[in-house]
């Protein structure tokens, strides 16, 4: 029997081949057969249900009305279809109703008894169908169909899917044989080419490539490989000639040694032995052949010693050089020097090589010397007593006087010696000290003077915050004198005006009295009267004015969202100080059209004017002039107030914001007037900028940001 | 004479119990036309000319068992045309072929369904009628009075009654 591995390589491709497309053709027949098999029933199912329906459809009535002949007509259509050769009616009793045969059926059990459901055999299929009427159910259908034009339809598939497998399997052969063609000749032509190199031996020849892809690269890679092998192949060649070269060179070194060598297995068994080693025991090279055993060598004494020895060499341990009594062929005894080393096989231990010198020689010179040795021995005690006879007699001539006082003195010099250095040693302990002490003290000058700078940074610290904090009171003793001022002044002006209101009321009242009664009962000088009168309402008006502006600056509320009319202020201001002003100084105010008004403290800005008029009303010495004018430029209010005074000189004016810096007598001005203006318009996010020219006037403008 | 009237009354009252129970099978294939009286609790039927299956129609129902349309049977008798009311179906016992017209007139006015069971009836206008073959009783139906009518009638029905005046359907 052909086994596969025995088949061509082409046989093998064409049956790979062939047996996949066969198995793909069959596994493909089977399932369109039974897939087609399938469809074709589902269909002929779906046909014989839907005649039972239609025919069953028209036997309800008959059936719920026992009208059997209607029924029977019903059934009898049923002739027309052919595949169908039974059809039966049965009643809600199971009773026949009504039948149509084409064919008798095969037994007498009635149908309805027999098939439950509707059934496929062999030959037919067994439809049943239950017909009801309303959820009732009046009756069944049953129709037997045959089957013999499916069974024909998958036979006639069967044969056309046989004849187109026939053509593939024929077409899938023919396409094998071309196709073993282009896999396997590459192949074979390589196998040709192989056998002449195997035949030849010679590697060195080279495949033809015509090929590309797979085959391409396989060729490629056979050349490569065998340039490979013929290059190691000649490498192997020379390293082999090298070889023998040198084995023969070491052989004939060896023979040449004048020290034994050999080679011997893991039993002692020696393989090889050089002249040397063979004359040194008393053999021949036929006696070597043989067979020579190490241990038959050694003197019997020593087999266990060589045994142990041996022992320790297989476990690897270090033994080095041994010395062994040794046996010649002839059996004399002579001694000799023995060293061997394990040989390896790919970390295999196979054998021993090693060295023996014969030390017979050296073994008698030893023993010769040891004699020599202890008469030397001898010789040297004799000459140590010579030794202590003499020392005894030197001794004895050093006691002469002489020598005596050579030695003080050099007692002396070695006393003064050792004095000098006794002190050059305290001298330089004292130095050392000395020195240690001064590294000290620089260490702690050092911290000393660290902790001094960090005292001096504290120092500094605290310095600036008690600047700080003077600062802070000097501005905190301001404002709390200020505060006090207004406040007493606001309860002194709120005092004073309202015991003024009272007797204006009074006069005022009076007025009218008298006013009514002159223009009824007096005739004569009436005009006079009544310009006295006039004068009268006049001077209460202008009492009234002061305090109501008097009101104003007595007003101590902190409120920063007060609406203020700064042409009003000034007004107020201006009343005010109209004692100082009058027939002395000339007011001239150029006040815009639009009506200032902004937010801000009433009473504050009352102050910041006050103080600024009165500032320019006392720079003006005898007459003067005072301009007051007001500008509006869309986003800021400046009031601008010039006056021809005294003027500041230029030194300072860099110091009128300070805090008590003040020009004027004492009694006149507290040198707070200014910097408290400043500090006013500050908290109003405005600014007030000084122009001034000695003895020429100064101008002062303060601007404000609009509502 | 006693025993032979037993029998033609037993015999008879036979031929109305199947008759009474064919009813209520037909009903199962009519469809009646919409009328205000479909909200009815029950299937009236009315009597006019003495038919003799009042009694039994009157005794099939009596216990409400059986049903038509799903409704209890309720039966009246009319004294003559004139009496006639609405009801689902119009039992007409024997009568000459005048007072036939204006019974089946009345009939048509009023959507009932007018049965009868006299030879030629269905040829004069009732809707369904009665009749005996081969001992089997049997029914035709006037398909073109009852389409008249309103009434559909189920396929299933028109196969297997006899059916007087045909509608004409025109072939598509």
């Amino acid at each position: 029997m052909i086994s596969a591995s025995d088949l061509s390589i082409r046989n093998k491709i064409v049956i790979i081949i062939l047996s996949v497309a066969y198995t793909s053709m069959f596994v493909a027949f089977g399932v369109i057969i039974i897939r087609e098999n399938k469809v074709l029933k589902e269909k002929m199912l779906a046909e014989a249900t839907m005649s039972a329906k239609l025919v069953g459809e028209y036997c309800i009535a008959p059936l719920d009305f026992d009208y059997p002949d209607a029924a029977r007509a019903s059934v009898e259509k049923l002739s027309s279809i052919p595949d169908i050769y039974n059809g039966h009616v049965y009643d809600h009793n199971g009773k026949l109703f009504a039948a149509y045969n084409k064919l008798a059926m095969p037994d007498s059990m009635p149908a309805i008894n027999k098939y439950k459901t509707t059934v496929f055999d062999d030959k037919w299929l067994h439809v049943i169908h239950p017909l009801t009427l309303d959820n009732a159910h009046l009756g069944t259908i049953y129709l037997r169909v045959s089957t013999e034009p499916l069974r024909s339809d998958i036979r006639t598939l069967i044969y056309t899917m046989l004849i187109i497998n026939l053509g593939a399997a024929l077409l899938a052969y023919i396409l094998a044989l071309g196709a073993q063609r282009i896999v396997s000749l590459p192949i074979l032509k390589l196998a040709a080419f192989t056998r002449k190199i195997r035949m030849k031996g010679d590697y060195s020849l080279q495949i033809e490539n015509n090929y590309a892809q797979e085959f391409g690269d396989l060729y490629t890679g056979v050349n490569q490989m065998l340039k490979q092998i013929d290059y190691q192949r000649k490498e192997q060649l020379k390293a082999d000639k090298e070889l023998r070269q040198k084995e023969e060179r070491f052989r004939n070194l060896a023979k040449m040694l004048p020290v034994g060598v050999f080679e011997a297995d893991l039993r002692l068994e020696i393989n090889y032995a050089n002249n040397r080693a063979l004359e040194m025991f008393g053999y021949n090279y036929d006696d070597l052949i043989k067979g020579l055993n190490g241990f038959d060598l050694v003197h019997p004494d020593q087999q266990e010693y060589i045994k142990n020895n041996l022992k320790k060499r297989l476990d690897k341990k270090l033994v080095g050089d041994v010395e062994y009594k040794a046996i010649r062929k002839d059996g004399s005894i002579f001694y000799i020097l023995f060293n061997m080393t394990a040989i390896y096989n790919n970390s295999e231990m196979i054998g021993f090589r090693g060295t023996v010198v014969d030390i017979t020689a050296r073994r008698n010179a030893e023993e010769e010397l040891i004699s020599t040795n202890s008469e030397l021995k001898r010789t040297t005690q004799a000459l140590k007593r010579s030794n202590a006879e003499l020392q005894q007699a030197l001794k004895e001539a050093s006691r002469s006087k002489a020598l005596e006082e050579a030695n003080q003195q050099l007692m002396l010099r070695e006393k003064q010696l050792k004095d000098k250095q006794v002190e050059l040693e305290q001298m330089n302990a004292a130095l050392h000290e000395s020195h240690k002490n001064t590294q000290q003290l620089n260490q702690e000058i050092l911290a000393a003077n660290q902790e001094l700078q960090r005292k001096n940074e504290t120092l500094n610290r605290q310095k600036k915050e008690i600047n700080e904090a003077f600062e802070q009171l000097k501005h905190t003793q301001l404002q709390l004198v200020q505060a006090e001022k207004m406040a007493s002044l606001g309860i002194l002006t709120a005092g004073v005006a309202h015991e003024l209101n009272n007797p204006l009321n009074f006069i005022n009242g009076s007025a009218y009295v008298i006013e009514d009664y002159i223009k009824e009962n007096v005739k004569d000088n009436k005009e006079v009267f009544t310009e006295l009168i006039n004068n009268i309402y006049e001077g209460v008006n202008r009492a009234t004015s002061i305090i109501k502006s008097l009101n104003h600056f007595s007003r101590s509320s902190d409120e920063s969202e007060q609406v203020v009319d700064l042409h009003a202020i000034i007004n107020n201001c201006l009343i005010i100080l109209n004692n100082q002003i009058k027939h002395r100084v000339k007011v001239v105010k150029e006040f815009c059209a639009e009506k200032f008004v902004l937010t801000g403290n009433d009473g504050k800005l009352h102050q910041v004017f006050l103080n600024i008029i009165t500032n320019s009303v006392q720079a003006i010495d005898d007459d003067g002039q005072i301009k007051i004018s007001t500008i509006f430029d869309g986003e800021n209010i400046d009031v601008k107030i010039e006056d021809n005074g005294c003027g500041i000189s230029p030194e300072n004016l860099e110091k009128i914001m300070d805090p008590f810096f003040t020009t004027k007598p004492p009694g006149k001005g507290t040198g707070l007037g200014l910097s408290i203006a400043y500090k006013i318009i500050d908290e109003h996010q405005g600014k007030i900028t000084y122009h001034s020219a000695l003895g020429k006037g100064t101008i002062v403008v303060v601007s404000l940001p609009a509502s | 004479m006693f025993l032979s009237v037993n029998v033609h009354i037993c015999a008879q009252s036979s031929e109305h119990t199947v008759k009474s129970v064919l009813l209520m099978k037909i009903a199962r294939y009519l469809r009646w036309p919409e009328s205000e009286y479909d909200s009815n609790t029950t299937f009236d039927i009315g009597l006019i000319a003495s038919p003799n299956i009042g009694h039994e129609l009157k005794r099939v129902y009596a216990n409400g068992h059986y049903k038509i349309r799903n409704k209890p049977v309720h039966v009246i008798s009319f004294a003559d045309t004139s009496e006639i009311q609405a009801c689902d179906a119009l039992y007409i016992g024997y009568t000459n072929s005048i007072e036939l017209a204006a019974i089946v007139k009345k009939a048509n006015q009023l959507h009932m369904l007018a049965v009868g069971d006299t030879p030629g009836y269905c040829q004069q206008g009732v809707h369904l009628n009665f009749y005996t073959e081969q001992g089997k009783i049997r029914f035709e139906i006037n398909e073109t009075a009852l389409h008249a009518n309103g009434f559909i009638i189920n396929y299933r029905l028109r196969n297997i009654a006899r059916v007087i005046n045909p509608v004409e359907r025109s072939g598509l």
